[in-house]
């Protein structure tokens, strides 16, 4: 049976997370996010290699399996992966690498590998998994260079998932600020802001992005191409956001608890700050994590043209750019791995969002 | 000589009809209050009755400043002396919002429902006497207690109680101040018929208690006549009738107020609805 | 079963799930509807009345759910069977819902389709349940909104329900609720949100109605008022319990069970009286423990023990 006296006692908060834990489906793709993010934040660690080290005994190289019982069938406690063994194909011409049961790379957690810099703090060589000095491991193959695409993934994951979280949170402020203005203060400069986001809103992105992409002088340092990608992105997303804001800020005006606010003679600061952010804020929340994925898939999109980040950054976007041909679809199909990453990614987040917004307003179905 | 709390005279509200285009022009106007005169007697209550568009919940809401008059006056004996409401600016009128204060009709909508109770009914105390902080939260506890509520409310929030709770949750807040005047917009009229009851009580006991001047709007005209002695019957934002609430039910001068009492279904099913026909009356 | 009872609701209870736990919103209901009568259902908010009337429709839907019970509907000249048992998407059950059981709702704007034309909608009802042509069943149409009241009616049924005021688009509902000759017509507050002119107008026309039709009419109220006016049979209903069944003029004047004697006593009126009495309806109240239905003399019933009833109304 229902138990009420539990609650009367929840705070808006708890109730919205009762009922965000009912979406299963938005739970697990909010801990996938969390241990992607994770292991984005502790990138140099997490991969065995550094994005632009080379191995010359792995050009194009398949992916490694893992292995537990070899050839001969005995059992190893720690798993290992075979070696390659360069063949040419007397049919194609072309370089072959098959896994050769004869070199044996076990695999260490934990262990020393190459040498890194954490965070540009300080230097350390431990990695979570990586193999003995002159042994290989590449769980996803390797690209034309003999770059470990693992690796590469895992850096990329850095700067893709943050540009998608710094350049919603630019998003977020353009947006609210000016919206809420819009919404707030109505009359003429709600007029002008309107007009203002119908123009920007009907200017075509992708060609907007790849010309304002294409200003950003070469020169820059690769942070500098990283912040002004943002900013380019922000520079359009903003107006959608901005419009759900007013809107929101609009219908929030009329209602009762604040005009009973401003009856009660509260100044306006405190009527915004007191009693309109706190009812949009869930909703922001909710607009945002599903703004995200467009802003990977932007970033994504922009990089994979050419007109956004370049190498040596590593972004996903930048790994796909490898991928442009038809030839790897056949010849070589783990390049394509990072738009794998890209595709959950954005279902996750997607799946995220739509769970907050059905939690976010626990207040829908209570009314007596 | 009649002590007057409120007199409002001449009073009219009315709405811009927008043309939407690249330049919004205004094309016209709406008039939802219509050059409306009446006066309060300090400690009485006053019902305005009318049905939905004919401008009650308009006059109130302009009578507090939550929205602009077009033009009129409305003169309020406040603690400082006479002020015309309809003068003053946004700044002047906060210190009198102690003064008079206004509860809603909807329990659901009326309370911000991300704040505490003990948040709600301190607001009023936070703005106009920040200094007092310490004091608040004994005051705040008396309060709910004197509207039927118990101590433990405090931490919680509005989605843990019933409509009739929040209502007298949202009369705590209005009266915290202790005002003079109090308007009811509709302040039972979401409300169940049991509940409705309790806190029509529970107004007639804090109307004596705090000497308070009721402005009480409503639909229901039985509400009304159990409630206040006096009443303005409005349509179309004009006032049709107005007096004293028993003279207005025993013999109604105009035609729309006849056809509103001929309307009201009685408790004995002896009593057969017999309503006017509106065709027949002259109602402008 | 008696041949004058049209529909018999046995022991029906619905539970809902809620994010902290299960509610019973009707708890072991038990009530007939006589034919040919208005039988109201009167009852504050959470009593049930409501969720009542939609599992007589079979319109309950998750996450609600219909846990025990029996609806057995009797139409004229046919044979009994149970609503609950009929299976989903059957002809039966398609041919129950508008066909021989209609309902008019208390919002008539959201119960409208805003982008259809009034006579696009009362059209549709024809259509679904007669087999009649188009140019058929836009007389028909014609024919029903002008007995409800809508002048112009051919020239009306161009129009959208916005253009129709809250008075008028309750009589479209009317008018397309009765236009496929149901037997019974459930009424789910369809004044509550009506100025009290217009709910003068609309009662006026139902009662008139149901002179010349011969329909069993389900009000739900919780105007006690309104239920003195329209209603023949009149059952009480609290907290998704039944608390008292009865003729109108032996629940208004003469009533038995304390929260009936108290909701009567809670009615403001023109009568002149100091302080209205308060009925209490907390859940867990102690003044109205569960019992169940007895009967009573004069074709009445109360939910109290036989020991609280006074000695002149036991059988």
């Amino acid at each position: 049976m229902a138990n009420p006296e539990l609650f009367k006692d929840l705070s808006s908060r708890r109730l919205t997370w009762l009922r965000f834990k009912r979406h299963k489906l938005a739970l697990a793709s909010g801990g996938f996010l969390i241990f992607l993010y994770f292991i984005a934040a502790f990138c140099e660690f997490f991969a065995p290699y550094e994005p632009n080290w080379r191995n010359p005994k792995a050009i194009f190289a398949p992916p490694q399996e893992i292995h537990v019982i070899d050839s001969k069938g005995d059992f190893h406690f720690r798993p290992f992966v075979y070696g390659y063994s360069l063949t040419i194909n007397p049919e194609t011409w072309v370089r072959e690498y098959t896994q050769d049961p004869q070199q044996i790379h076990p695999i260490y957690f934990f262990a020393k590998g190459q040498k890194y810099q954490f965070w540009n703090l300080f230097s350390t060589e431990h990695h979570f998994i990586t193999t003995a000095s002159g042994q290989y491991l590449h769980l996803f193959g390797t690209d034309k260079l003999g770059r470990d695409i693992f690796s590469r993934i895992i850096y990329g994951a850095r700067i893709s998932l943050s540009l998608g979280l710094i350049g919603v949170a630019l998003t977020l402020v353009l947006g609210v600020l000016i919206g809420g203005l819009a919404g707030y203060v109505g009359g003429r400069i709600d007029n002008l802001i309107q007009r203002l986001i119908e123009v920007l809103q009907s200017i075509p992105t992708l060609p907007l992005w790849m010309a304002l992409s294409a200003a950003v002088p070469v020169h820059w340092s690769p942070l500098g191409v990283y912040f002004s990608i943002i900013v380019i992105l922000s520079f359009i997303q903003w107006t959608g956001l901005a419009r759900v804001v007013r809107g929101r800020f609009l219908a929030l005006r009329e209602e009762d608890f604040v005009v009973a606010a401003r009856l009660l003679g509260a100044s306006q600061l405190r009527i915004i700050t007191r009693h309109l952010l706190p009812s949009f804020l869930s909703h922001i929340i909710t607009t945002a994590t599903l703004a995200i994925p467009g802003m990977i898939l932007a970033e994504t999109a922009l990089s994979f043209l050419g007109v956004g980040l370049r190498a040596p950054v590593v972004s996903w976007g930048v790994l796909l750019q490898q991928a442009q041909n038809f030839q790897v679809i056949v010849l070589t199909p783990w390049l394509l791995l990072p738009g794998i990453f890209v595709i959950l990614v954005v279902i996750a987040f997607n799946l995220l969002g739509d769970g907050l917004r059905d939690a976010a307003d626990p207040y829908g179905g209570h009314q007596s | 000589m009649t002590d007057y709390i409120l007199e409002v005279s001449n009073f009219s509200v009315k709405f811009p009809l927008i043309k939407r285009g690249l330049l919004s022009r205004q094309v016209g106007e709406f008039t939802a209050v219509n050059n409306v005169s009446f006066s309060v007697q300090r400690g009485s209550s006053l019902g305005i009755v009318g049905e939905s568009g004919s401008g009650k919940t308009t006059l109130v809401r302009a009578i507090l400043r939550a929205i602009d008059p077009a033009s009129g006056s409305a003169v309020f004996q406040s603690q400082a002396g006479a002020v015309d409401l309809c003068q003053l600016s946004d700044k002047e009128l906060i210190p009198l919002r102690t003064q008079m204060q206004m509860i809603f009709q909807d329990p659901f909508a009326s309370l911000n429902p991300r704040m505490k109770v003990a948040d709600i009914v301190s607001e009023p105390l936070v703005i106009h006497r920040p200094e007092q902080h310490r004091e608040h939260r004994q005051t705040v506890v008396h309060m709910l207690e004197r509207v039927g509520l118990e101590a433990d409310t405090l931490h919680r929030f509005p989605h843990a109680f019933s409509g009739g709770q929040r209502q007298r949750i949202g009369i705590a807040r209005a009266l915290i101040l202790n005002p003079s005047l109090v308007i009811c917009d509709e302040a039972v009229s979401a409300l169940d018929v049991s509940v409705q009851a309790q806190v029509l009580n529970l107004l007639v006991d804090l109307q004596r208690e705090m000497n308070l001047t009721y402005i009480f709007v409503a639909h229901d005209l039985n509400v009304v006549h159990h409630f206040c002695e006096q009443a303005l019957v409005m349509y179309h934002g004009s006032v049709v009738e107005s007096g004293p609430v028993k003279q207005i039910f025993t013999s109604p001068r105009h035609d729309y107020t006849r056809l509103l009492l001929s309307a009201i279904p009685s408790l004995d099913p002896d009593i057969k609805l017999s309503p006017l026909d509106r065709n027949s009356l002259s109602l402008e | 079963m008696n041949i004058d009872t049209i529909l018999s609701i046995r022991g029906l209870s619905v539970m809902f799930k809620t994010e902290i736990g299960e509610q019973l919103a009707v708890n072991n209901v038990s009530l007939d509807m006589k034919r040919s009568q208005t039988t109201a259902i009167v009852g504050e908010s959470g009593s049930g009345k409501s969720v009542t009337a939609y599992a007589m429709m079979r319109l309950i839907q998750a996450p609600g759910k219909i846990t025990s019970g029996q609806i057995i509907c009797t139409p004229a000249q046919q044979e009994s069977f149970d609503v609950l048992q009929l299976a989903d998407n059957s002809n039966a059950l398609y041919h129950l819902r508008g066909g021989l059981m209609a309902m008019i709702f208390q919002e008539p704007m959201t119960a409208l389709s805003p982008v259809h034309t009034i006579g696009n909608q009362v059209m549709e009802a024809i259509l679904t349940h007669q087999t009649v042509t188009k140019a058929e069943a836009f007389e028909l149409a014609c024919a029903m909104l002008d007995r409800v009241g809508i002048a112009d009616a051919s020239q009306r049924m161009q129009q959208y329900p916005f253009e129709f005021s809250g008075g008028m688009r309750q009589r479209v509902m009317i008018a397309m609720a009765l236009v496929c000759k149901p037997q019974i017509l459930i009424c789910d507050e369809p004044t509550t949100a009506l100025d009290v002119t217009i709910q003068a107008e609309i009662l006026a026309l139902l009662k008139e109605l149901k002179k010349t039709i011969q329909i069993s009419l389900l009000f739900i109220t919780h105007d006690l008022a309104v239920v003195a006016q329209i209603a023949d049979e009149v059952i009480v209903m609290n907290q998704g319990r039944v608390l008292e069944t009865g003729s109108v003029r032996q629940i208004l004047n003469d009533p038995i069970h304390p929260y009936t004697q108290n909701l009567i006593a809670a009615v403001p009126g023109m009568r002149q009286q100091d302080r209205l009495r308060p009925v209490s309806s907390k859940p867990d109240s102690t003044d109205y423990p569960s019992y169940s239905l007895i009967p009573l003399k004069g074709d009445r019933q109360v939910a109290l023990p036989v020991s609280l009833v006074p000695e002149e109304y036991r059988l």
